[in-house]
């Protein structure tokens, strides 16, 4: 129990530590492999050349993983917000032809395209827990280096990150925290943050890692896991939509 | 089971041995009790024995160590014999579930998917586990420690290492705790405990270990432990062997859906509240739920108040809405008028669990000027040596013990005056002379007039320090 | 029988479980300082800069104190991929993570070059690997037909397009890349000073 909202993590933004609910998923939950080709793929194919023409196909998307987890907030914010984006990229150029209003209108293209990869980075980070990730990873074959010390950085984020809320109020309180100081002395600001939060996350990734040693974390190259992941399904499902979708694209940009 | 023989370490950077000329064997289902002030090198005893030390922390290392038989190489071949279960068990955790957690270590040592599932079904059961809901993190904190206590055993090794395992268990979690322990001494486990706290060990243990000065002074045995007395407790400079019993503290002033209404205190018009702190009507929700509810309550100038209350009641909401860092509804008062949460901000400090969040310079000097004016640095010097800090004026905060860094942060709260200090569980892990000096500092703070707000589930500090008790509860 | 646990920096390419823990814990701690989930929330295009500025000077703390307690060949690369590959998790582009490896095999070889001990290279090699920074913007770039066609930009005039042209022009890159390994230098500065004022008395680093 620790007053300035510790790491109890309760505090911990909706957006960032990838938490999810039971360790152990139903049968109609997208094998977390899956879901992080489904991102790579949307990544790649939205950021290069010509990659508008895909961003309402993964917009759709977006909308569809966010209903089938019934986060129906996110399933109105990701269109509306990419309407406005598409507004912003388009129409502002029309209103008056000034340069800042083009490179500000240049921008919300790229945001545009960040939040049709966004819908589908929420719906991973929203229902792959870091433990399912890691065996998924681990069954893909992904080295063991990056599957160990990944493993480590998803779970330790969260504590960070409440930690960083913690130091924050520490600093509040001895009157640290005034934007007029901070802009006065930006290092001064820095050092103030970054000394406690280092000293106090190092101390507790201490228990953390003896105890994930001793466990024996790393120490082979393949782990078994308690549920293996599988393909099922649902992981079907995904494919056949992602299919139709593309071939929907490829379609409506040679009828243009 | 487990030999040391002559053991003497150093940690990386020390300057002394904290274990020094240590001699100790374990046999196979004991249960041994390691204990003796802070700094004795009990903690480090049991790091020895599950290869920790040395091949973890950084020092040097003479004498012998052997753990079933062998000695150590490799900590994860050490894992496979040794469970270790920690002081804070959530930071041990890894996974956010109660299965993957159990599931954790078999994984790694790569057991067979159908057995990790086997055995993890069978250690959910045993521990009654299944009763518990929800992810780790909002478990209690006796269910994380039971949790913790399963993931330790279900790769089932021989022995278990505990590290001050009720240091923060309130009393009802450490009865809980103390059946899990016969449980396991009864399946033939080897236990060894460093521990402050005696009393829930009393009829568990086979021997008491006392250790001084990084060496063994002195071993009871359970017939000898039968006779102790609190006088030779306190001559070792040990906690009591009986469960403190609560003295009936007063109950403050305070009435709302948060609060405890078991003895019914009094209940309306809170009296004296233009001195001290009044709260009126606050509400507090988190994502949309409702954590804290006090109507009306008053914690007056010049006394300590104790909050407590389980996990989820709303204590560390209740000293984020006093010190101005949370947002709220109704009122808070100091002195009868109405303060603002930047105005609180400035009157109010926090003497953190986790103090190193806190200190911001590389000085003990430079740490009381900082926001200071000169007319209250004028008195940093009188200051430290109050609190037993004037020869340390040069050192580096991050450098001091954990007793030296809290006395260091309740130090800046006084000088720059703030009329609130609030305490967040101060004695994790700390023994009975420590528990005394804390206890002085906190009494020295309100005798300056400050409202002094102690968070704690202690029993012995509650029972040491306390003047009255607002006791909160989980809403719905 | 005597072990000395101290650490010596080791030049193979084999890490233990520690060293994988630790690049584990300090890649959460490099993340959380920079902060990146607010630069990637786009208040505007200035206030990004402005917040990528203070996370790569900031980076430089937990960066420099990283070095200090890993000293093995390959670490800076592990600690690229998976910060990268978490940023790829959270919506960033691929692209990102194919430079932002790059970025850190150049680290490493300063590094090396410097046997793991040499203050100098480890400034340098902070600041390229701060340049991942820039991978965040790379698509504007190299897709920057995409942004500038279009049949409104045909209507706006010769001198609009230039404009926009310019702002997304090689040399904008450049500079922008430029900047980052500038401010990265600073940061590398900042952390070693913090290093001997703090971390190093305090016995962490």
């Amino acid at each position: 129990m620790t007053v300035a909202r510790s790491h109890t993590e309760r505090a911990v933004p909706h957006h960032v530590g990838l938490p999810a609910a039971a360790g152990t998923p139903g049968r109609w939950t997208m094998d977390p492999r899956t879901a992080v080709a489904l991102l790579l793929a949307a990544s790649i194919t939205i950021m290069a050349p010509g990659g508008l023409w895909f961003v309402p196909a993964a917009l759709v998307v977006g909308v569809l993983l966010a209903v089938t987890e019934r986060a129906w907030r996110r399933a109105v914010v990701i269109p509306v917000a990419a309407l406005a984006a598409a507004a912003a990229n388009y129409l502002l150029p029309l209103a008056a032809p000034w340069p800042v209003l083009g490179i500000v209108a240049i921008t919300a293209g790229f945001v545009l395209r960040l939040i049709a990869i966004g819908g589908i980075a929420a719906h991973l980070a929203r229902t792959v827990s870091p433990t399912r990730l890691t065996a998924a990873l681990r069954a893909a074959r992904v080295p063991s280096a990056f599957t160990v010390s990944g493993a480590v950085l998803l779970r330790f984020m969260p504590t960070i990150i409440a930690e960083t809320a913690a130091v924050w109020d520490a600093m509040r309180l001895r009157g640290l925290g005034g934007v007029g100081g901070m802009l006065r002395h930006p290092l001064l600001a820095i050092e103030y943050f970054t000394v406690p939060l280092m000293a106090s996350s190092l101390r507790s990734a201490e228990d953390l890692s003896a105890s994930a040693l001793l466990r024996g974390l790393g120490a082979r190259k393949r782990p078994t896991a308690m549920h293996p992941p599988r393909f099922g399904r649902a992981d079907l499902a995904v494919v056949a939509v992602v299919a139709v979708l593309i071939a929907t694209t490829v379609v409506w940009r040679g009828a243009l | 089971m487990i030999e040391l023989t002559g053991v003497r370490w150093t940690y990386q950077g020390g300057d002394v041995a904290v274990l020094d000329g240590l001699d100790l064997r374990v046999e196979r289902g004991e249960t041994v009790v390691l204990c003796g002030p802070s700094g004795s090198g009990k903690s480090s005893a049991l790091r020895l024995m599950n290869g920790l030390i040395p091949l973890f922390h950084e020092g040097k290392l003479e004498g012998e160590v052997r753990v079933d038989g062998a000695p150590i190489t490799d900590l994860a071949l050490v894992g496979q014999v040794t469970g270790t279960v920690l002081q804070h068990p959530r930071r041990q955790f890894f996974t956010d579930a109660i299965d993957t957690e159990l599931a954790f270590a078999l994984e790694n040592f790569g057991a067979p998917s159908e057995r990790i599932r086997r055995r993890v079904a069978e250690v959910t059961a045993e521990f009654g586990l299944d009763e518990l809901t929800g992810r780790l993190r909002e478990l209690s904190g006796g269910q994380q420690q039971r949790v913790a206590c399963a993931a330790a055993i279900t790769h089932g090794p021989p022995i278990l290492l505990f590290d001050e395992p009720t240091s923060n268990l309130s009393a009802r979690a450490v009865d809980d705790f103390t059946r899990v322990l016969s449980h396991l001494r009864d399946l033939g486990m080897t236990l060894v405990i460093a521990e402050h706290r005696l009393h829930y060990l009393r009829d568990l243990a086979d021997r008491i270990v006392i250790l001084h000065g990084g060496r063994v002074t002195r071993q009871w045995t359970r017939p000898e432990i039968a006779k102790l007395t609190d006088e030779t407790m306190r001559a070792e400079g040990l906690r009591g062997l009986r469960a403190p019993v609560r003295a009936a503290v007063a109950t403050a002033a305070a009435r709302g859906p948060s609060i405890e209404t078991a003895d019914a205190g009094p209940t309306d018009a809170v009296a004296g509240a233009d001195s001290g702190v009044a709260l009126r009507g606050v509400q507090c929700g988190f994502r949309g739920r409702r954590v804290l509810d006090i109507e009306e309550a008053h914690l007056p100038a010049g006394r300590i108040t104790a909050v407590t209350g389980p996990n989820g009641a709303g204590k560390s909401t209740l000293a984020r809405v006093l010190a101005g860092l949370q947002r709220h509804r109704g009122n808070v008062l100091l002195d009868g008028r109405a303060r603002s949460r930047a105005q609180r901000q400035r009157e109010t400090a926090i003497v953190m669990q986790d103090v190193q969040r806190q200190l911001f310079t590389d000085s003990v000097d430079a740490e009381l000027r900082l926001g200071m004016t000169p007319e209250q640095a004028d008195h940093a010097a009188r200051v430290l040596a109050d609190l037993d800090l004037d020869h340390c004026g040069d050192r580096h905060p991050l450098s001091l013990s954990g007793g030296q860094q809290q006395r260091l942060v309740v130090a800046t709260a006084r000088l720059s005056g703030r009329r609130v200090v609030i305490f967040d569980e101060p004695s994790s892990g700390v023994d009975r002379r420590h528990l005394r000096s804390m206890t002085r500092t906190m009494r020295d703070v309100a005798t300056g007039g400050a409202v002094v707000v102690l968070i704690s589930h202690d029993a012995d500090l509650l029972d040491l320090a306390a003047d009255q008790e607002l006791r909160l509860r989980p809403l719905s | 029988m005597t072990i000395d646990s101290t650490a010596q920096p080791r030049l193979d390419v084999k890490m233990s479980p520690r060293d994988l823990i630790n690049i584990g814990i300090f890649a959460a701690l490099y993340l959380a300082t920079v902060g990146v989930l607010n630069a990637l929330e786009f208040i505007g295009p200035l206030a990004t800069l402005v917040s990528i500025v203070v996370s790569i000077i900031a980076g430089g703390v937990p960066f420099m104190l990283f070095l200090t307690r890993v000293k093995h060949a390959g670490m800076v690369t592990v600690f690229a991929v998976i910060v990268n590959a978490f940023m790829l998790l959270i919506g960033s582009p691929a692209i990102a993570l194919v430079l932002g490896v790059l970025l850190a095999l150049v680290a490493e070889a300063l590094l090396w070059l410097g046997r793991y001990r040499s203050r100098k290279l480890s400034v340098v090699a902070y600041a390229v690997f701060s340049m991942w920074f820039a991978g965040l913007f790379l698509p504007m770039f190299y897709a920057r037909e995409d942004y500038l066609s279009g049949e409104y930009m045909q209507s706006m005039g010769q001198e609009y397009r230039d404009a926009l042209d310019a702002f997304l022009s090689p040399g904008v890159l450049a500079a922008f890349d430029l900047s980052t390994f500038l401010f990265g230098l600073i940061g590398g500065v900042l952390g070693l000073r913090l290093l001997d004022k703090h971390f190093r008395k305090a016995g962490i680093a």
